[in-house]
């Protein structure tokens, strides 16, 4: 034991030793990872895949010593409302261990920015579009009997009255409405009336009316999300690549007219948090 | 110097790491407040205000009534989706018949039939004849219910998913029947956000004006309502402050239903809540039995012109006086009971049928005791009257200048009870023969009248031996009041 004492090392042996000892110390400090910013790119309709997918990476986000904060780049119409609240719930659980920025490209529109409001911060570019709060849906036929389908109640086959569907947006509406006013808080400068109304502002208008915090890009959400997380120089990374998630699945999800254009109109029935732009030749 | 060493020696070993971790971590990431999300299990989906008073009964017909349903304007609805409506004119013994672009008759002739007229989500235009007719039949005392809803004059898609889209804006065509009542329904949809049934489109209106077709209402919802203005109409049902217009996104005075034109002409900016469910929400069933109630109060007054629908029932025809049966009498008797047959009316004869018949009444001129019952209301100088002014041969009509009674024959109308007495006179047997065939051809080219009278050409005579009949003093309105 006497031999691993420093006292009895020689001269020579001592720089040696503390050689091995900054040695050790360089190696542990290099132990210590570098941050990363973690990226998600919500850039499709929001539905069962793409929030699959949304979800594995926000995992990956909370699991992942080296993510210490997480950018969420947005750019979406919305899609369907349970994908979306699945999506916003998990980040929900995220934003619980770290923070969450939002940047919004040309669109957070309904349910994108559903989950806008689920992070702490939101960038917009000035002419983006934000907002349009709100569900819409097709209402489901009218109950009939019919001749060659037999099911065993009246809604079996419809899902319920036409009346209770259009109740059912209500309902809806109010998480959606109330998921606002949580994210936004104090910030908001707009009356839950005039949220439901179900406008799309531009970048600079929303930045004015509280549905976002700053006018910027990409750049200054990963900064910002580092300045949350108390972090620098740190790398910025594609939580889709550090999930190990394939490229994009693409998943069809609107419809496809015959002539082969792209309707905006999803392929099929239910309740969503979408929005629709006003089609050529439809009125305003 | 040995603890310098080991200093120095824990230096090398942490001072790195420190470093480093100084370099990326400058602090650490604390949220202060826990991440609130929604209370989604307290969101309930709303429900209908359920009326627990039951609907009135709605007031009992008027013998005779029958409302036309207009369904020759394109009109987008299902005649299933006016049932609640159909149902509660029916049961208090109205009837009830809808009018479709296939029908071989027209709306202005339909009229002629009718005591009310609906017309619901129309999307084709009123011509400026069939304005013309239904302005008359107002002005005679029918009624009128428009009915509009703005979920039918959307765009219509010719295919969900096709982008192409067409214009059935009801409110337009609607307009144009509701112009010459002063009567404008807006192009737009009521919404509230606030306070609504179940949807912002879905308003509750609680503002009524005081009339028989408010009775007892309290509160009343409708599924997405125009709003209607009218400078010279009441505001029957409005909405409140925080009702606004899509159109403006404005409140205030914005009325959803208007009754114009001696509360003859009613306007409402809604359909749907005629419909299963809707029609039992709030006060709904009262409010469509009160609107069965003003469809079954419009009680016409009729012209010969209007035959046969003047008529609602079988008919007796009886002679006066002299009045031979001759073989050309009994020809056009024949005649006219076909063409009464195609509407589902009987023509029997009688002598002295019963006073609550719908009677056809035969005369002459000469038959002037006879006659006396039959003409009293109608304020006419029949020629060689006794102690009258009128010298033999001339006729007198109420606003008219002096006939010649041997060259003009005279059809009145009169309703007495919900009884229809039909009343030909003419010079001689041949001329009440030349009546009897313009009513069984429906030819009354020859003839000139308003309201309850005309007059018409018969025997030597021609038309133009009345031209210029009329003085400019204003014809009365003859109620024809018979004994």
């Amino acid at each position: 034991m006497r031999a691993w004492k420093l006292p009895a090392l020689g001269p020579a042996w001592r720089w040696v030793w503390l050689a091995l000892l900054l040695a050790a110390g360089i190696v542990l400090a290099l132990l210590i990872p570098r941050p990363v910013v973690g990226t998600i790119y919500v850039n499709t309709p929001i539905e069962a895949v793409s929030a699959r997918e949304v979800i594995a990476q926000i995992d990956e986000a909370r699991s992942n010593p080296r993510v210490r904060a997480v950018v969420l780049v947005i750019d979406s119409p919305g899609g369907t409302v349970a994908d979306t609240e699945a999506v916003y719930l998990e980040l929900a659980r995220l934003r619980a261990a770290k923070p969450v920025v939002s940047t919004i490209g040309t669109m957070a529109a309904s349910g994108a920015y559903y989950l806008a409001v689920g992070s702490d911060y939101i960038f917009a570019m000035p002419t983006s579009q934000v907002g349009n709060v709100g569900v819409i849906g097709s209402l489901p036929p009218r109950p009939a009997v019919l001749e060659d389908v037999a099911s065993t109640g009246p809604y079996k086959l419809f899902g319920g009255p036409r009346d209770s569907f259009l109740r059912q947006l209500e309902a809806v509406k109010a998480g959606f409405i109330q998921a606002v006013s949580l994210g936004r808080g104090a910030r908001l400068n707009l009356t839950t009336e005039e949220i439901a109304r179900g406008e799309i502002y531009l970048g600079s208008d929303a930045l004015r009316l509280g549905l976002v915090d700053a006018l910027g890009g990409l750049s200054p959400a990963i900064a910002h999300a580092a300045r949350m997380a108390h972090i620098a120089h740190y790398a910025v990374a594609d939580l889709r690549e550090l999930a190990g998630l394939p490229a994009a699945t693409l998943v069809p999800f609107f419809y496809m007219a015959e002539d082969g254009r792209a309707t905006a109109y999803p392929l099929e029935a239910g309740l969503f948090l979408l929005y629709v732009p006003p089609a050529e030749g439809r009125q305003p | 110097m040995t603890r310098r060493l080991t200093l120095l020696g824990l230096a090398l070993l942490i001072v790195p790491a420190l470093v480093r971790g100084l370099w990326f971590y400058q602090g650490v990431y604390w949220r202060g407040s826990p991440v609130a999300t929604p209370e989604y299990a307290s969101f309930t989906v709303p429900l209908p205000p359920l009326s627990t008073a039951e609907a009135p009964a709605a007031r009992s017909a008027s013998p005779g009534a029958h409302v036309l349903i207009d369904q020759s304007h394109a009109n987008n609805f299902l005649a299933a989706e006016l049932e609640p409506l159909v149902r509660a004119v029916s049961t208090h013994g109205g009837q009830v018949e809808f009018l479709t672009a296939n029908d071989s008759e027209s709306l202005a002739t339909r009229l002629g039939a009718a005591t009310a007229l609906v017309v619901a989500a129309p999307s084709a235009p009123f011509m400026r004849d069939e304005v013309q007719r239904v302005e008359a039949f107002v002005g005679r005392g029918g009624r009128v219910l428009v009915l509009t809803d703005p979920t039918r004059g959307s765009p219509q898609y010719d295919s969900y998913y096709s982008d192409t889209s067409t214009t059935l804006d009801d409110s337009s065509a609607a307009n144009t029947l509701l112009a010459p009542f002063e009567i404008t329904v807006a192009d737009d949809y009521l919404y509230n956000l606030n306070e609504n049934e179940g949807n912002f489109r879905n308003v509750l209106l609680t503002r009524f004006a005081a009339s028989p077709l408010t009775a007892d209402l309290g509160r009343v919802a409708f599924y997405a309502a125009h709003s209607i203005a009218s400078p010279s109409g009441l505001a029957l049902i409005s909405a409140d402050e925080h009702t606004l217009s899509s159109r403006t996104d404005r409140g205030g005075d914005l009325a959803a239903a208007v009754l114009a034109a001696n509360e003859r002409v009613l306007a409402v900016g809604d359909l749907s809540f005629l419909s299963p469910p809707y029609d039992h929400v709030a006060d709904n069933a009262r409010w469509i039995s009160n609107l069965a109630s003003f469809l079954l109060g419009g009680e016409p007054s009729r012209a010969p012109t209007d035959f046969p629908y003047i008529f609602s029932g079988p008919v007796v025809v009886q002679a006066l006086g002299d009045l031979d049966m001759s073989t050309d009498l009994i020809t056009a008797l024949s005649s006219l009971q076909s063409t009464l047959d195609e509407s589902g009316l009987a023509l029997t004869m009688a002598q002295s049928p019963e006073a609550s018949a719908n009677r056809i009444v035969l005369a002459t001129y000469a038959d002037k005791e006879e006659l006396a019952p039959f003409v009293g209301g109608f304020e006419i100088g029949l020629p060689g009257a006794g102690g009258d002014p009128l010298v033999t041969g001339e006729l007198q009509l109420p606003g008219w200048r002096t006939l010649d009674a041997s060259a003009v024959g005279l059809m009145l109308v009169a309703r007495n009870a919900g009884q229809t007495t039909l009343t030909l006179i003419g010079a001689d047997a041949s001329a009440v023969i030349e009546l009897i065939t313009a009513l069984a051809t429906r030819d009354f080219s020859m003839c000139i009248g308003q309201e309850g009278i005309a007059a018409c050409a018969t025997g030597p005579a021609d038309l133009p031996s009345l031209d210029f009949a009329l003085t400019n003093d204003a014809v009365p309105t003859l109620d024809g009041a018979l004994p």
